[in-house]
């Protein structure tokens, strides 16, 4: 059988507001912690997002690097990081509305 | 496939870019030599039809000047409507490799048209000036292109800008090579 890949939801189906997580629990011992708890902001993006993300801080922050390793030209990545910035500041303001 | 025929800039840029455009630029002013095939104006591209002769350094200087007109223009509006940190390099570079449509231009001029009376068009000369035309709109649509990459501007405001930053190379091209090369 096919393995479904699931993604972790960060918006209401119903309302689009911004989801928070309610219960963890351990896999080991069944223990489960109930509460409030935000999401951190890099858990909002999307995978192909947080894949960005990561290589950028394996490359060391080099723009050229990410480029040669993704056959992406120089600003086309560029491009790609203004983006993510653009979403997380638009997250932040989001999560943070009285700032 | 069509990435790399509209917007090949998603992958190549910068020097790389800047090499391969200024080789296209190079094979364009030699087989525009030939042809007669005159780039003056940013995006003008017209077949001599008088018997005047011209040196070939003008062929050479004309596609060149165009290409720095648009570079200096687009570059100017890039640094000031973009929010990006824009390079330079990417602009001169993807604008010097959009150019390449234009050599099929002069290569299509070795076989006219040769139009001096508007009432005698010949099929050919329509077909003609229908192919160079599409050749036209493709090399503004990879200078939309290396725009929209090189200085990150999108929508509605890349549209404008790309117009008005167009007419304003066409403009200063033509001023420019009119004291230059005439």
């Amino acid at each position: 059988m096919k393995q479904l890949k699931k993604s972790l939801p960060h918006v209401c189906p119903s309302c689009q507001s911004p989801l928070k997580v309610t219960s963890l629990s351990c896999d080991a011992c069944e223990t489960v912690v109930s509460g409030s708890f935000e999401l951190p902001l890099l858990a909002r993006l999307s995978g192909e997002e947080l894949q960005f993300v990561l290589d950028f801080v394996k490359s060391s922050g080099s723009l050229k690097v990410m480029a040669q390793q993704l056959g992406l030209s120089y600003p086309t990545v560029r491009n790609l990081l203004d983006d993510l910035i653009q979403k997380i500041e638009t997250n932040e303001r989001i999560l943070k509305p009285d700032k | 496939m069509t990435t790399w025929l509209f917007n090949p800039f998603t992958y190549i840029a910068g020097l790389k870019s800047l090499v391969i455009g200024w080789i296209i630029i190079l094979a364009t002013a030699c087989i525009a030599y030939y042809s007669h095939t005159h780039f003056d104006g940013a995006i003008d591209a017209h077949l001599q039809l008088s018997n005047k002769v011209y040196p070939a350094w003008h062929y050479v200087a004309e596609p060149f000047i165009d290409w720095s007109c648009l570079v200096l223009v687009f570059f100017i509006m890039g640094k000031v409507f973009s929010a990006s940190a824009i390079r330079f390099i990417d602009i001169a570079g993807t604008f010097a490799f959009a150019r390449w449509p234009f050599a099929f231009l002069a290569l299509i001029n070795f076989l006219g048209p040769h139009i001096k009376d508007l009432t005698r068009i010949s099929p050919l000369d329509l077909l003609l000036i229908f192919i160079s035309l599409g050749f036209c709109i493709w090399m503004i649509a990879l200078m939309y292109n290396a725009f929209k990459v090189s200085a990150n501007i999108r929508g509605q405001k890349s549209v404008w800008l790309f117009i008005i930053s167009l007419i304003a190379a066409e403009v200063i091209s033509k001023i420019i090579l009119y004291y230059t090369l005439h």
